[in-house]
């Protein structure tokens, strides 16, 4: 069974949960629904991601296919966030199992909030609780601004 | 000064519901705030001043569907909060409720109680 879920706009918080509402509402009998909480768990922090460092309109990609899943968001950014972003994400996928796991005790016990109320665990997470591949690319489209491309692809089991 | 507080859940934030003469307190619902600093810092400090004037043991029930990363971070805030208190001499109780549709939905407790040291009670969802 294939679905896909595709949003093109502004991301505020009222579409983040109605986006949300709609995945959590898949219904495919080859998706557990631990393993639809999760997907959507990923799919909930690229959107928070993508609204606390984000500026303008999105695109959400959600594809469920016979091989697995796909999750894509794209934003533009600062230059400094985009950079974060890709820093972030390459960090979190060398990491093994051990030392993902102190990385995210770390961030969680660190008692503090980024500057925009990010909490440094969103990427680790997605890591530490899916086997999916993250991938974050970024292309420089005016003078200050980065189109930021996340992708989660996960593999069926 | 024992007056219940009961906050509203919204699409983005759970209910919140302190009851000081039983000493209940419950989150309950959806936690992904956009301003999760700002949500729980409110949240940490209705809850430290309610557990002040406690004059019965507390229990914390946890009931929550899911929650982002930046939600975690305030849980374990929030956690560690009641755990410093508890340590101070209240009796304070944690009981977390699982989501009966999710395998992993104990994961989150489990981590927050071994990393702060605070005991938390697995509850079935009813």
């Amino acid at each position: 069974m294939k679905s896909m879920v595709l949003f093109e706009g502004v991301l505020n918080g009222d579409v983040r949960v109605n986006l949300l509402g709609v995945l959590h509402s898949v219904k495919d009998p080859n998706i557990r629904q631990g393993e639809l909480k999760k997907l959507c768990g990923v799919a909930l922090e690229l959107l928070d991601n993508a609204q606390r460092y984000g500026s303008g309109p999105i695109a959400f990609q959600w594809n469920v296919h016979e091989e697995g899943y796909c999750i894509k968001v794209v934003n533009h950014a600062s230059k400094e966030d985009a950079n974060r972003l890709v820093s972030a994400v390459d960090e979190a996928n060398k990491l093994g199992p051990e030392e993902l796991k102190a990385k995210l005790m770390e961030e969680l016990t660190n008692g503090k909030f980024g500057d925009k109320g990010g909490a440094g665990l969103g990427l680790l997470q997605i890591v530490s609780r899916t086997k999916g591949k993250l991938k974050a690319t970024i292309h420089h489209s005016e003078e200050t601004i980065y189109r930021c491309e996340s992708t989660f692809n996960l593999k069926r089991a | 000064m024992n007056t219940p507080i009961e906050i509203p859940a919204t699409t983005q934030t759970p209910l919140i519901r302190i009851e000081p003469a039983t000493g209940k307190f419950l989150m309950q619902g959806v936690c992904i705030p956009e301003d999760g600093p700002g949500f729980f810092g409110s949240i940490i400090t209705q809850y430290t001043e309610s557990i002040a004037r406690l004059n019965v043991p507390g229990v914390f029930r946890f009931d929550l569907k899911y929650f982002n990363s930046s939600s975690l971070k305030g849980l374990y805030m929030l956690l560690k909060r009641i755990d410093d208190l508890s340590n101070d001499g209240k009796d304070l109780r944690v009981e977390w409720v699982m989501d009966k549709n999710d395998e992993d939905s104990a994961g989150p407790a489990d981590m927050l109680s071994s990393m702060i040291g605070i005991p938390m009670t697995l509850v079935p969802e009813a």
